[in-house]
């Protein structure tokens, strides 16, 4: 954070209330109110929901009884105290520590045991940091293991159903194991846009050729298309590989199938690009339907919002369709499809 | 009773209950009495009903069961009713929002 401590004298805390109003931390030259009120002063504010049970148990353990200056304005109640840099630390620490206990702890039993065991350690301010600072790396450590066992996990259930699914996928798309792959070498956008327009346009209507090459172009990803045939639209310096349980990678991004229908009408795959490493899956690029629409003898892919990655490819379809909500809920109550 | 939807394609009909034909015919641009959408391999969906545009979104009007037709497709017959139609949707085809 850019803030000047040299020139400041009192750190005036405003306390909000959870879904009401966020906490207001701020330097200020003066104890008074008059540089909060005309936004003089050089602050940040943090969500009280997120902060507020943590925050406010602990600073008031340890500090909330000495304030120089106590006003209320703009519905929180602001404490101010005389500035020094272990008490500035402190506000710090506790923030990120308020934050991520939230994410350690799944009862509030858990978040008021850490809290009492934090309170009953800390004799002054700067024991009471290195106190926090001991739980915080401890948390930030467990949270850690949490979400790459989540990303692990992520992995596990693509590749798995990439392999059970990959043979259909083969059967009904042949030449997917042989895709052409444009490469478009600019990575400024416009650029980019325009030579992307330019590859789209053998394909595409010039309005959709724009469309895809505004999204395309937004990120540093490999799409895929099917027209007659299916290809891929790249970065320059993103290699096209086969192999293993994915269906094929740019680089570090993994396409995977994450499912598969098939009806008398169609067949459609869900196809996930995901960014892979050390068989962790970090990020979900983007979702898509490959599918095959019997009664034409057409290919087709349609993208869907990443937000539906753990949902069903009937979900999926049912998005494409305007049926559900970019999370997968119902936007039409009772409705009969009739599909050919 | 439920809504009907149709698709058929790319092509989508979606049955609406909240206007009904008197006014569409009032207040609605007539277009015309049959609605033909190209597809992009040449054919198109074609279907005889009074097309209307109201608002941004087209209306087609099905006083007597009719049958949506596609070259490729088989066909569909579409039940009386006031009919929206829509399209399937891309995420990737989205409106682009300027960078921040």
């Amino acid at each position: 954070m850019d803030l000047e401590p040299k020139h400041v004298k009192y750190i005036h805390i405003g306390f909000g209330k959870p879904y009401i109003r966020s906490y207001h931390i701020a330097l200020c030259p003066k104890p008074t109110s008059i540089y909060i009120r005309r936004s003089l002063c050089k602050g940040y504010s943090v969500e009280a929901s997120s902060i507020s049970h943590v925050f406010d148990k602990v600073f008031r353990g340890v500090v909330y009884s000495t304030p120089v200056n106590i006003y209320r304005y703009s519905y929180r109640i602001y404490h101010v105290y005389i500035y020094s840099d272990s008490l500035w630390r402190f506000i710090d620490i506790l923030i990120d520590f308020s934050y991520k206990l939230n994410r350690y702890c799944r009862s509030y039993r858990c978040i008021d045991h850490i809290v009492s065991n934090v309170l009953n350690r800390c004799s002054d301010l700067d024991i009471c940091i290195d106190v926090v600072s001991e739980w915080l790396s401890y948390i930030e450590g467990v949270v850690r293991r949490r979400i790459d066992s989540g990303r692990k996990a992520l992995y596990k259930r693509f590749a798995k159903k990439t392999t059970m699914f990959i043979d259909k996928l083969y059967s009904v798309f042949p030449d997917i194991r042989n895709i052409a792959v444009f490469k478009v070498d600019s990575i400024f956008y416009s650029s980019c846009v325009e030579e992307s327009i330019n590859i789209l346009r053998k394909f595409y209507r010039d309005d959709q050729s724009h469309r895809y090459a505004e999204n395309i172009c937004r990120g540093y990803i490999a799409y895929l298309f099917a027209r007659d045939s299916i290809f891929a639209i790249a970065p320059n310096n993103l290699e096209l590989e086969y192999g293993g349980n994915y269906v094929m990678r740019f680089k570090d991004q993994y396409i995977f199938i994450d499912g598969y229908r098939d009806t008398e009408i169609y067949t459609v795959f869900k196809l996930i690009n995901t960014n892979t490493a050390s068989d962790m899956v970090n990020r979900i690029y983007w979702v898509s339907i490959l599918g095959y629409d019997k009664y034409t003898n057409q290919i087709f892919i349609h993208y869907v919002p990443p937000t539906l990655a753990l949902h069903s490819v009937e979900t999926c379809r049912e998005w494409l369709m305007g049926l559900v909500d970019s999370y997968g809920f119902k936007t039409i109550d009772g409705y009969s499809l009739v599909e050919v | 009773m439920p809504r009907k939807i149709y698709r058929q394609g790319d092509v989508l009909l979606e049955q609406v209950n909240w206007i009904d034909s008197e006014y569409l015919k009032k207040y609605g641009e007539f277009i015309s009495n049959r609605l033909e959408i190209p597809s992009e391999n040449g054919y198109s969906h074609r279907i005889d009903a009074e097309t209307y545009r109201y608002g941004s979104s087209t209306y087609i009007v099905v006083e007597k069961p009719a049958t949506l037709k596609h070259h490729q497709h088989p066909e569909i017959l579409i039940e009386p009713g006031i009919y929206r139609l829509r399209f399937i949707r891309d995420w990737l085809l989205r409106e682009s929002r300027p960078f921040d």
